[in-house]
């Protein structure tokens, strides 16, 4: 692909829009960055939408996915759930959620709660095979573990600018101490196998440091930008990078 | 704590990536490389002896909306009823353009293959060449698949499975298109246009305006859309 070296007009891309609330809900940080790093499960995901199935042709196979126990497999090949009764005729093969709901409302069900937008203290780079947060906060309410609330998700409009949908989810520090946040990803749960993929991951830097009970509410847009409209205004007081855009907490 | 600066976010217009603050200096303006999800189009003219007689690389331009109704699509199944939404089940059904497309609709995927000779899906040539517009359901002026006057034969359209490189993941759809009308044809636009098998609906979900080329009588015309991703 390294021959594709020119400024590309047209994609789609992220973006996360933070903002660290105190308890009462009263506003001390907002930070907009990229959400640029799509890895390689993402790819095989739309291939394996794109080619689908068919009861007559013998389609090749599809590229394996990563899942986030690190084990190779088949995005829609499934086989029946763990602890389920199995899909029926009818359901889906080619499906994902990363519209996760309350953490507490999915371990009353008995449902893993690691997946959706998720928050992590690891900072190293992303690369292309990434298939997990480095060092994620699992859902919790003690030091080492985040309150996942549930999330919510636009349907994808044309604005006037961008095609684009939006997925919110506000996680909350309920521990006693201040926890780091650096990474931020979307994981999206196989809705027959519940195997849970890693599709996107970013670092944030800087860090983001959530006091005891603070309230971090992430808003990923993803958009496509159907004309050459990647230039960008940002009107900024200080040195005209994201780290300016920081408050201190 | 009170933060030190007062800062507006716009969600809206600019998808967030305009920020603003109450004090600053002069609007600066950035061009930056943005990452994401990204369309080259590779196009080859062929002479009957598969003589390359053009070859060219040009960006991808549009995303359509359907592309995105795709994607919200096979993101946001459930129907589990333990997969239900402060009691409501969510995403049983999306809309997709004016079709109601309910979660079982994605058993088959959404085929943008298609077989030599069908011209309804997979990647399609035009004449056609008004802007592009988000919401377009097909191309203004689509060559059919044939033989004669402004006809070409459609080969078969595939996918090639993902490939990495120390940064990119990639998928590749291609199809080439014979032309045997008997004289020239010039494309303008080309297209990706899926087969939501369980809708039996056809979606145009990539449009693209291209530098005219023309494909001489005999010749052949291939197409590689390259959807890329990087970190």
């Amino acid at each position: 692909m390294s021959n594709h070296n020119m400024n590309n007009s047209s994609l789609i891309t992220g973006y996360i829009v933070y903002t660290l609330k105190t308890p009462d809900g009263k506003d001390i940080l907002r930070g907009v960055k990229h959400f640029d790093s799509f890895v390689r499960n993402f790819m095989v995901m739309i291939e394996s939408v794109l080619l689908g199935q068919h009861s007559r042709f013998t389609l090749p196979p599809y590229s394996n996915a990563t899942d986030v126990t690190g084990s190779s497999v088949q995005l829609g090949r499934p086989s029946p759930p763990s602890g389920s009764s199995g899909g029926s005729s009818g359901d889906p093969y080619f499906g994902w959620s990363i519209v996760a709901d309350a953490g507490d409302r999915l371990e009353f069900f008995g449902l893993p709660t690691d997946w959706g937008i998720l928050v992590g203290s690891g900072d190293s780079p992303t690369t292309i095979n990434f298939w997990k947060l480095e060092s994620p906060y699992p859902h919790g309410r003690t030091v080492g573990r985040m309150n996942y609330m549930s999330s919510n998700i636009t349907e994808p409009v044309f604005d006037g600018s961008y095609v684009r949908f939006d997925i919110k989810r506000i996680i909350i520090n309920e521990s006693d101490a201040t926890q780091i946040v650096r990474e931020v990803g979307l994981v999206g749960l196989e809705y027959r196998t519940r195997n849970k993929f890693l599709f996107a991951r970013d670092v944030i830097t800087p860090p983001i440091s959530m006091p005891p009970k603070s309230m971090l509410e992430i808003t990923i847009v993803l958009a496509g930008l159907l004309a050459p409209l990647n230039i960008f205004f940002r009107r900024d007081a200080g040195v005209g990078t994201d780290s300016s855009i920081r408050s201190i907490i | 704590m009170i933060p030190e600066t007062e800062y507006t976010v716009r969600q809206g217009k600019h998808v967030g990536s305009e920020v603003s603050v109450t004090v600053g200096e002069p609007i600066k303006k950035y061009q930056t490389e943005l990452k994401g999800i990204r369309l080259y189009i590779n196009l080859k003219v062929k002479d009957s002896n598969e003589n390359i007689i053009e070859e060219r690389v040009e960006q991808g331009n549009s995303f359509l909306l359907n592309f995105m109704r795709m994607l919200y699509a096979v993101l946001t199944v459930s129907s589990y009823n333990d997969f239900v939404h402060k009691g409501v089940v969510r995403s049983e059904s999306t809309d997709f353009l004016g079709d109601t497309v309910t979660v079982q609709y994605t058993v088959d995927g959404f085929h943008a293959w298609a077989p030599k000779e069908v011209d309804t899906h997979g990647i399609v040539v035009g004449t056609g060449e008004t802007m592009v517009t988000p919401d377009d359901q097909e191309l203004e002026a689509q060559i059919a698949n044939g033989i004669g006057a402004g006809k070409m034969v459609y080969l078969f359209s595939d996918i090639v499975p993902t490939a990495v490189t120390a940064t990119e993941a990639y998928i590749i759809l291609r199809r080439s298109f014979i032309n045997h009308s008997g004289g020239s044809i010039t494309v303008k636009e080309l297209g990706v246009i899926v087969w939501v098998v369980g809708t039996d609906k056809y979606k145009l979900i990539i449009r693209d305006l291209i530098s005219p080329i023309t494909v001489n009588n005999d010749y052949t015309l291939d197409v590689q859309y390259v959807i890329v991703v990087t970190v």
